[in-house]
């Protein structure tokens, strides 16, 4: 007797169905116009990620800022009390200020470098990888690392850095224990780290630029300079926009090497907001005002973000 | 079938059943969390070791952190106000700071009237609201440590070791000017930790200043008062006008390497440095005295580790076996081998007669007895430390010294308030 396969009641075979289902798989599957379970597949773990190490400790720091903590641990409900206290404090407002000085000045610096280094490692020239590699390796140190490197080279008796200067002429620098040097050399040791970091996503962006448009430039005789006014840098709004975005968001936060070398010092130089909210939280155990504190400093770094994004995103029409 | 014998079988399995967890129990060590500092193995494992040879039934766990990350650490385990640690390293004047929070287990209970074993400045820093918190490890004392050599080459005379003939800061400053030769890197005077409360207000108190109110809450008056600021102007003469110390050297380990390494000619240091400098034979090293202000009093820093008992631990036998054999003079004086601190237990210097011959221990003894201050007893010491900190190093570094303490007393009594409420 002679069991018929459900298939060839069809006069189908099985090797010809399994055909059929795959190139009816492959014309639903459109890569430039997925499924939203295929969305949902890619995005679900990214999202979760984002919700449970971002979006609510944001949460757990805004509610916990109208909180407060007695010595026993025990909370009771605050209202804007910790913010009244911070406000009052002058101190505060010097933290501040001094977060503000600090990013004005180092975040454009550092975009700038970026952009510089990368328009030089952007031509292929032989040997440029090492180059770029050079250029990247700061980034491969820790943050504590580099710093501890660096308050030791900068050690203004036992560093080598003051022979040096010394050697050269300039004499020896204070650094680290200078009022007025504290700052900038923070802000050196950061464009030493990341303009490297930086320099990658820019050098991504300048490849993204399509070559016709630098010959045809090149043909109506534009020059160098005129290239990268007219078009590098119009073209290159976006990976700009984005890495000013990025650096502001991750230089408000910066605090191991203030918490390393100078403790906010000298004399409050450089005293940041990320360093006062771990002072507040750790030293001072006042957990309310140092929620508050990391409150605010979200809100500041979102209008930043914000101002940026809206003076650098593209213009109707860019690309 | 039911038989006597059947029945006197199922009768002892059953019993084993019901005894077999105790016995278990008993066989298997209570594993107690010990939060403590990573000094060198050599200076604490063999303490551990022997207390659990001693005590087989309690495990010890270690979790050894660097002095100030483990007091951060601390901060933030206490708070989360669970079980762990079981048992914990404290800095003596954080002792009012943890017990007004919590997170210490009244120790009175454990010893009863059996503390009078205790040097009075110990038990002070570890006793709160008239309660012992936490149990006195081992204490601490500054002497000078002085390079003969330097002193013969730079033909100075080296001070006394007799307390009382002690230098003052006055001449100590005017040998220091001389020895120190800045083209050959050497400086004339040290400190093994410039910047901390421990040694920086001992030169407020010399001067006979109060650093904080009596109740401990309240700094404006005292860290900014006249005789403060006086004190302070000699500290930063030291580094910006005589330049004869080392700015920014804030490392205890850089420091004691500075006059290890013939890079100092005095030392101002706790005696837990010795061990280092009995291992250099060609570093011809002496003791003196601490210095003090001509016209003020000597005072000379004291208070050092203690042990915290959690009180939500789950294993309170196992750790009061831990905190009871601390206690013990044999502990004590095991530790002190180890580990070179004056002993905390007044019999340890009957018992440790030769050890403390030296004539370094004779003149700690006599500090203990005579010119010991412990650091100000405050429930807000850790701010008070953390604030003054930075303060000191930035008096250091040049800055406005009014100004200065001026600042660093408003950011205290606004830490402060917290406690008064």
């Amino acid at each position: 007797m002679t069991i018929s396969h459900p298939a060839s009641t069809t006069g189908v075979s099985p090797t010809l169905r399994t055909k059929r289902r795959g190139r009816r798989l492959a014309r639903d599957f459109n890569p430039m116009a997925p499924t939203w379970g295929v969305i949902a597949i890619f995005l679900v773990p990214a999202i979760a990620l984002l919700v449970i190490f971002r979006a609510v400790p944001v949460v757990i720091s805004i509610v916990g800022s109208f909180f407060r903590q007695n010595l026993m641990g025990e909370r009771s409900f605050y209202g804007l009390g910790n913010y009244e206290t911070i406000f009052a404090d002058e101190s505060f407002w010097h933290s501040v200020l001094t977060t503000l000085k600090f990013n004005l000045i180092l975040n454009p610096i550092l975009v700038c470098i970026a952009f510089g280094l990368a328009l030089l490692t952007f031509s292929p020239t032989r040997g440029i990888g090492l180059f770029r590699s050079a250029l990247f390796i700061p980034m491969t140190f820790s943050t504590s690392l580099a710093a501890v490197l660096w308050s030791l080279i900068l050690d203004p008796n036992l560093g080598p850095a003051n022979p040096i200067l010394a050697a050269i002429g300039i004499g020896r620098q204070p650094f680290f224990l200078s009022e007025t040097q504290a700052l900038p050399t923070m802000m050196a040791i950061v464009v030493w780290k990341s303009a490297g970091y930086w320099m990658i996503f820019l050098l991504a962006g300048l490849y993204r630029i399509p070559a016709d448009i630098y010959e045809a430039a090149e043909i109506d005789g534009a020059n160098w300079l005129q290239r990268l006014r007219y078009i590098t840098i119009p073209q290159m709004r976006r990976p700009l926009a984005f890495v000013l975005v990025a650096t502001t968001s991750v230089n408000f936060l910066f605090f191991a090497p203030i918490y390393i070398i100078t403790k906010g010092g000298p004399n409050g130089a450089t005293d940041m907001l990320m360093f006062r909210t771990y002072e507040s939280a750790f030293v001072f155990i006042n957990w309310g005002r140092a929620l508050a504190l990391s409150t605010v400093l979200l809100l500041i770094i979102c209008v930043f973000a914000a101002i940026q994004l809206r003076l650098l995103g593209s213009r109707e029409g860019e690309d | 079938m039911v038989t006597r014998r059947n029945l006197l079988k199922s009768g002892v399995a059953l019993g084993g059943m019901v005894a077999m967890p105790s016995i278990l129990r008993a066989q298997t060590p209570t594993t107690i969390d010990l939060m403590c500092t990573s000094w060198p193995e050599a200076q604490q494992i063999p303490m551990w070791d022997y207390f659990q040879e001693k005590h087989p039934g309690v495990k010890l766990k270690l979790e050894r952190l660097p002095a100030a990350q483990m007091i951060s650490t601390l901060e933030v385990r206490l708070q989360a106000r669970n079980a762990l640690p079981d048992v914990f390293f404290v800095d003596g004047p954080l002792t009012p700071s943890y017990a007004v929070r919590g997170h210490l287990t009244p120790l009175d209970q454990i010893f009863g009237n059996d503390l009078s074993r205790y040097t009075k400045a110990s038990l002070g820093q570890g006793t709160y609201g008239g309660k012992l918190m936490s149990l006195p490890l081992f204490s601490s004392s500054n002497v000078l440590f002085i390079n003969e050599e330097l002193f013969a080459k730079a033909g100075v005379t080296p001070p006394s070791a007799d307390p009382a003939k002690r230098w003052t800061w006055e001449e100590t400053l005017e040998a220091a000017r001389k020895l120190t030769n800045a083209d050959a890197g050497i400086w004339g005077l040290t400190f093994e930790v410039a910047d901390q409360c421990y040694q920086a207000i001992t030169f407020p108190q010399s001067k006979g200043a109060q650093v904080i109110s009596d109740d401990g809450l309240k700094a404006t008056g005292f860290v900014d008062s006249p005789k403060f600021i006086e004190s302070m102007q000699f500290y930063q003469d030291l580094y910006v006008k005589h330049k004869v110390s080392p700015p920014g050297v804030f490392d205890n380990n850089l420091a004691t390497e500075m006059f290890a390494g013939g890079r100092a000619a005095m030392f101002l240091s706790s005696t837990q440095v010795i061990s280092t400098f009995q291992a250099r034979p060609n570093l011809k090293w002496a003791t003196a005295p601490m210095p003090y202000f001509a016209g003020g009093k000597a005072v000379t820093p004291t208070g050092s580790w203690h042990l915290g008992f959690n009180p939500r631990s789950l294993h309170k036998e196992a750790v009061t076996t831990f905190i009871k054999a601390a206690a013990e003079p044999e502990f004590v004086a095991k530790f002190f081998k180890l580990r070179p601190n004056p002993p905390v237990l007044n019999e340890s210097w009957n018992i440790l007669g030769a050890d403390l011959s030296a004539p370094y221990w004779q003149i700690v003894k006599y500090e203990m007895n005579n010119t010991a201050t412990p650091r100000p007893l405050t429930p807000g010491w850790l701010e008070y430390d953390s604030v003054m900190k930075v303060a000191f190093r930035e008096i250091q570094g040049g800055a406005d010294i009014p100004a200065r303490l001026k600042k660093a007393a408003q950011d205290l009594d606004r830490e402060l308030a917290k406690y008064k409420a």
